[in-house]
């Protein structure tokens, strides 16, 4: 049920978007090829975060360091499996969406994009964002060095966010 | 950045080498420009198939039109703003948000926290005011229905059907945004009685 809606939900929204534009006269096809373009730059603006992070996931992965933790832990907590595969995506998640989503990368790689895990993950980053970075870089830019209560109560919504997705994704698809 | 960086890095080669991974750790490093570009690839050329369909919506006025319909809910949300002029950023910043588009989200995002700082009543004015902590909470919370970043290296590997977690990730959106109101709130409040007395 949750799969069905989900799914209907893009071309609805491609045939929405389009179906309001030429109600209001407007170039729907210019509008697209315009907005295509201006995506265009974002190439260069990822590629070199995108490979620093690799970097880093790649060798958490490949130097076992994780796989150790896993091993260990599993011997006190049965079926922690998952959480452990969740955690860099999830410590990275606040800082840099890079690094995020270079580790969803790789939990599609390696556990398929289909796997639990993967749902699980995709969930959470729907439903979390990159708080430290949103908030270095709007306060930053009016020179705002007093952030009151806004880290706590960023990173406190995050992790209610995941948590959420983390039941919601287990009542669905566990 | 730069110290989480080099600290995982050093971390990860040295307890490699100590016990004995060297040969997933070559190849690893070996194979990462490609896989890089793979997954920038994969990224982009997602973020530009959106990028047309939201600025189709965003030429017809429809993001206007949703930014509009968010003025009354932000007037409560943030009460002693009052002014139009960062309502209207506010409004458009998360209005764009909600479709992730990033390019009119930041322009609109940085108006508006500038003019609540024009606005700032705090002696202090590298201090937050509570209108900025309250826009900034809604957009950590992630307001975005649409996570194309997520489908679309779902769809690279071959997923049956990389949408299918949509209507759970804007449920757990919308659990966080509440939450991250609420408990913005909270403190507000505990900040109010602490000065009060």
């Amino acid at each position: 049920m949750a799969s069905k809606v989900s799914l209907i939900f893009i071309p609805l929204l491609v045939l929405f978007a389009i179906g309001y534009s030429y109600a209001k006269k407007n170039n729907a096809y210019n509008s697209f090829i315009k907005g295509v373009e201006e995506g265009l730059p974002l190439f260069k603006d990822l590629f070199p975060s995108i490979i620093a992070m690799l970097l880093c996931v790649t060798l958490l992965k490949s130097c076992g360091i994780i796989d150790d933790i896993k091993t260990l832990m599993m011997k006190w907590i049965p079926k922690s499996e998952t959480i452990i595969d969740l955690t860099p995506m999830i410590l990275f998640r606040p800082i840099s969406g890079s690094a995020s989503v270079a580790c969803f990368d790789a939990i599609c790689k390696t556990l398929g994009p289909d796997s639990l895990t993967a749902k699980i993950a995709a969930t959470i980053q729907g439903a979390t964002d990159t708080t430290i970075y949103i908030l270095a870089l709007y306060f930053g830019s009016v020179g705002v060095t007093k952030w009151k209560h806004a880290l706590k109560t960023g990173l406190l919504t995050d992790a209610v966010g995941i948590i959420v997705g983390i039941v919601l994704a287990l009542i669905f698809f566990g | 950045m730069n110290k989480i960086w080099i600290g995982i890095i050093v971390l990860c080669v040295v307890y490699g080498l100590a016990t004995g991974r060297f040969e997933a750790m070559t190849s690893g490093i070996l194979a990462l420009p490609e896989e890089g570009l793979g997954l920038v690839c994969t990224l982009v050329f997602s973020a530009c198939f959106w990028s047309g369909i939201m600025t189709i919506m965003y030429d017809s006025g429809l993001i206007n039109k949703l930014a509009k319909l968010l003025n009354p809910f932000l007037r409560k949300i943030m009460p002693n703003l009052n002014d139009d002029e960062a309502y209207k950023y506010v409004a458009m910043n998360i209005a764009a948000n909600i479709f992730g588009l990033g390019f009119a989200a930041t322009p609109a995002g940085l108006k508006a926290i500038k003019r609540m700082k024009e606005l700032s009543k705090e002696e202090d004015k590298s201090t937050a005011t509570n209108e900025m902590v309250t826009f900034l909470v809604l957009n950590t919370a992630g307001v975005t229905i649409l996570p194309t970043t997520v489908m679309a290296i779902r769809q690279s590997y071959g997923s049956t059907n990389p949408a299918d977690f949509l209507i759970l990730s804007f449920i757990g959106t919308l659990a966080s945004c509440i939450f991250g109101l609420l408990l913005d709130k909270y403190y507000q409040r505990k900040a109010e009685r602490k000065h009060g007395k």
